[in-house]
């Protein structure tokens, strides 16, 4: 990680890794994720005081836009956001630093245009030769950009050696990562043609989210979770990515994605990593990222005929959301009225390794669903014998531990308590952590504390090539199957309800159930 | 931080028995869960630390108050405020709780606060109460908003708690409260932490001066040669504290301390190569700006020998007062501009932000130890 560290005026200022001065390029400027999350973020870490004081970031897209108008649109995105307040001063600074560069992006010419502004940059603004390379574009367009980008000697490996300014070259890739393995190791090959992986952070942004942050805090700076995360006392973990909008106008891209590639192969597994792994030598970005591989190895691969057991995929009909009638995802802009496209999937993934033999992990996530909830819940074993049962206590509520991810971000632990009163009755209650309410203070998002991340050097945060293709080996089984076989049930769950029942029967079968979210 | 409405969560503070003020608290939270059960609204207790604070007069107790409420969105406390009173009747306590509402999902976040009074002849008395109601092994932190003083209440209660805050920028004498502050901050027999909100209103100032040695100018930091300051009013303590911060982490010597008298204030610090560095620190009747506040300031750096590279280094704050620009300017005609809000100057904000570190804060500590140096008194 390269921050300023070594500046003796910065020690004891509380924040703040600052990074060097850079140039942040974004491919695909005038998309949705750039201007209405990228842009403004980058803003707000100004408005904090985080960006160094050369800096700049440049939009390249093909709309025809000058680096005025541009501005312009994007400070109207900046102006209605509701997570950043504005501020008309700092704007018309950090505006100062926003610079278009309108090109196709197979076009060479726009990277030739690109590498002079940047050169002009370095200049005069004392940059350092310092790039951050942003793929906020479709997948479809990574390939050529990171050609031309190679070919146009921007790329890590081909900046020339003599006669450019000292400075170093990172690219930050959006997910999908590929379309399955296949694609994925044609991915990372095509990006190791001209940058070093070191180079390289492939973005999911759930994990820069602070629970999901939280979690390594959790389990391995408290000496009481860690002893009892395993086999010994789990008895099982849930781990549940609801959504309740739709494909917000995405048909084109869900329609080839689906649930297994949109949440499955990434959040979801990410999720169960961070659960599952061991604690790290270091809090450093190989260490836990050594650990999480770890993890993805030892979950087990599923045959075909074990997908049909442990999977259950599911497409939602039309229904009732938030009070509204919604249609089904048939009835949605560019979605084939015949699609079998699931939109969600339940799956039961054991993991062979000494902690964690013989405990389910069950993951969910799914569209339309009663509400957005992202969450691990982690449920204990009940106590080995019922001591109340001839004070009439026939059932207990095992422990469960809750780590809440969105949208209020939190930990819940159950527990027994008894009931005041003579008689002898247990109740679970629930010890809340509230993020919000223990610490209020301004979260970063997800976004601004990764693209800061990236800026400084840390890659913890984002995921490694093996961890990438370890994951995609293990979905992959799953999308075999389901291209094998159709299904023939599709529509199969009601819009606003917790998935289709085989999901139900999924976990039920094992004598446990979802949890009522 | 946010401003928004507090709620009582009582309609008026509870009159208690001063023996029995834990024992009142939980009364006044069992009530409380009881109504907002039958109102259905989500009332949450948070309590992360013991705040308490010092007020020398029933108005100040009043003001404090709400301050101590507003700090504890960020810092949900127990908050004990002690009021000297001269009509109140020897020691009395009230309670009561003080909600905001989270605007994510309407929950209330409600903080308890114990408002004692004490009479004149009763504050000796204060330590041991404070002692009975702070929360069992939590932080405890002390906001005297004022120099630290020399009164035997503020010893013994610095005895009790883990940090002081202080206000050096409350008196006219700023550089007096700095050097009581370094003598208090020198004493290895207390094992409090102190802090102070002058240190707070300087964040941003300082935050932007490290940002101008960032690369490319990083260099330039061993090459300073003149800084000048600009303040606002009387108190000198922020203008002070700013050079003793440079020079702390420059690791320079006083050759000459400043010589005070009514126009600036002039000194010269010697680099650790030799070279003397003449620093002036100049009042500045601007308003609206608080008084001590920092107005500019203005540091200097030559070329390195033999070359054409020398810079300057500026900070003003806008008129608006809410912002400040910040410029650095080479010989070449390189020109970095940046404009930052400043950091919440209300008393709020500043308090909870030196609430966030609870331990020793050893750059403002050799800030202190510089600023006695520039004062002649090291």
């Amino acid at each position: 990680m390269e921050t300023l560290l070594g500046d003796r005026l910065r020690e004891g200022l509380r924040l703040r890794r600052i990074p060097q001065p850079c140039a942040v390029v974004i491919f695909g400027a005038t998309g949705d994720l750039a201007r209405n999350r990228l842009i403004p973020d980058l803003y707000n870490l100004a408005r904090k005081g985080l960006l160094p004081g050369a800096f700049a970031v440049v939009a390249v897209a093909r709309r025809p836009f000058t680096s005025d108008t541009f501005r312009e649109q994007v400070q109207e995105a900046v102006q209605h956001s509701t997570e950043v307040p504005y501020d008309a001063a700092v704007w018309e600074n950090f505006a100062g630093s926003i610079h278009y560069v309108q090109s196709e992006f197979p076009d060479p010419a726009g990277y030739a245009q690109l590498r002079t502004l940047l050169a002009e940059l370095d200049g005069r603004l004392g940059l350092g030769g310092n790039r951050l390379f942003y793929l906020a574009t479709p997948p479809s367009a990574y390939h050529t950009i990171i050609d031309r980008l190679g070919e146009a000697s921007l790329a890590g490996r081909t900046r020339p050696a003599q006669g450019r300014p000292a400075g170093w070259t990172r690219i930050i890739i959006e997910k999908p990562f590929g379309s399955d393995l296949e694609t994925a190791r044609g991915l990372n090959a095509k990006v190791f043609e001209v940058f070093d992986e070191t180079e390289v952070f492939r973005i999911d942004h759930y994990l820069g989210k602070e629970t999901v942050q939280n979690l390594m805090i959790f389990r391995f700076a408290n000496t009481i979770f860690e002893p009892i995360w395993t086999r010994q006392y789990v008895d099982h973990v849930q781990i549940t990515v609801a959504e309740s909008g739709g494909i917000l106008g995405r048909g084109g891209y869900y329609e080839e994605a689906g649930v297994a590639r949109d949440m499955l192969q990434n959040h979801l597994l990410q999720l169960l990593t961070l659960v599952a792994m061991e604690p790290p030598t270091a809090i450093e970005a190989d260490a836990v990222r050594n650990e999480k591989v770890k993890i993805l190895h030892a979950v087990r691969l599923f045959t075909p005929e074990e997908v049909e057991t442990f999977v259950e995929r599911g497409q939602y009909a039309r229904g009732i959301v938030d009070g509204k009638e919604v249609p089904g995802y048939r009835q949605e802009e560019r979605v084939a009225p015949d699609s079998v496209t699931p939109t969600y999937v339940g799956v039961r993934f054991e993991i062979d390794n000494w902690r964690w033999a013989g405990v389910p992990f069950y993951l969910r996530s799914g569209k339309r669903l009663p509400k957005r909830v992202t969450e691990i819940a982690i449920q204990f074993k009940l106590p080995p014998l019922i001591l109340f049962r001839q004070a009439g206590v026939e059932d207990m509520e095992p422990n469960m531990l809750t780590l809440n991810i969105q949208p209020d971000e939190g930990i819940t632990l159950r527990f027994a308590a008894k009931v005041p009163g003579q008689a002898t009755r247990i109740r679970p209650v629930n010890m809340e952590f509230d993020y919000g309410t223990s610490f209020g203070v301004e979260e970063p998002t997800a976004y601004e504390r990764l693209l800061l991340d990236a800026m400084v050097g840390d890659r913890t945060l984002f995921a490694r090539r093996d961890e990438v293709e370890k994951a995609w080996a293990l979905v992959m089984p799953i999308l075999e199957a389901w291209d094998a076989h159709r299904p023939t049930d599709f529509p199969n769950y009601e819009a606003g309800s917790w998935g289709p029942p085989a999901a139900r029967a999924l976990i039920e079968r094992d004598g446990r159930r979802w949890r009522r979210l | 931080m946010s401003t928004a409405t507090l709620i009582p969560l009582i309609a008026a503070p509870r009159r208690v028995d001063v023996k029995a003020i834990d024992r009142e608290l939980a009364e006044l939270w069992r009530a409380a869960a009881a109504s907002s059960e039958a109102e259905r609204i989500a009332l949450s207790r948070a309590r992360t630390l013991t705040l308490v604070a010092y007020a020398p007069t029933p108005d100040a107790g009043t003001r404090l108050a709400e301050v101590a409420a507003r700090t504890c969105q960020r810092h949900p406390a127990r908050t004990i405020i002690l009021i000297a009173d001269p009509a109140a009747a020897d020691l009395t306590a009230e309670v009561t709780a003080v909600c905001q509402v989270r605007r994510r999902n309407l929950k209330q976040i409600c903080c308890e606060q114990v408002l004692i009074r004490a009479a004149p002849a009763a504050e000796g008395r204060i330590p041991s109460l404070v002692r009975q109601v702070i929360l069992p092994d939590m932080p405890v932190v002390l906001y005297w908003p004022g120099p630290p003083a020399a009164e035997r209440l503020f010893r013994d209660l610095g005895e009790i708690v883990d940090r002081v805050i202080v206000d050096t920028a409350a008196v006219p004498d700023g550089h007096g409260a700095l050097l009581a502050a370094h003598t208090l901050a020198a004493d290895r027999s207390s094992h409090a932490a102190l802090s102070d909100l002058t240190w707070g209103r300087m964040t941003t100032w300082r935050g932007l001066t490290a940002h101008f040695f960032d690369p490319p100018y990083t260099e330039a930091l061993d090459r300073i040669t003149r800084i000048r300051v600009a303040h606002a009013g009387s108190s000198r303590a922020q203008g002070l504290l700013y050079v003793g911060w440079l020079a702390g982490r420059m690791r320079w010597r006083v050759e000459q301390p400043f010589i005070r008298g009514d126009g600036p204030w002039r000194g010269t610090l010697v680099d650790q190569r030799g070279r003397a560095i003449p620093v002036s620190l100049h009042a500045e009747s601007r308003a609206p700006h608080p008084a001590g506040a920092l107005l500019s300031t203005l540091i200097v750096t030559g070329s390195p020998a033999g070359q054409n590279g020398g810079a300057t280094f500026s900070i003003a704050r806008k008129d608006d007062a809410g912002s400040v620009i910040a410029v650095a300017e080479s010989e070449h005609g390189q020109v970095i501009r940046r404009a930052l809000p400043l950091d919440p100057q209300d008393e709020a904000p500043l308090l909870a932000a030196e609430m966030d570190v609870l331990g020793h804060d050893r750059v403002y500590e050799e800030s202190l130890r510089a600023v006695a140096a520039l004062l002649g008194q090291a």
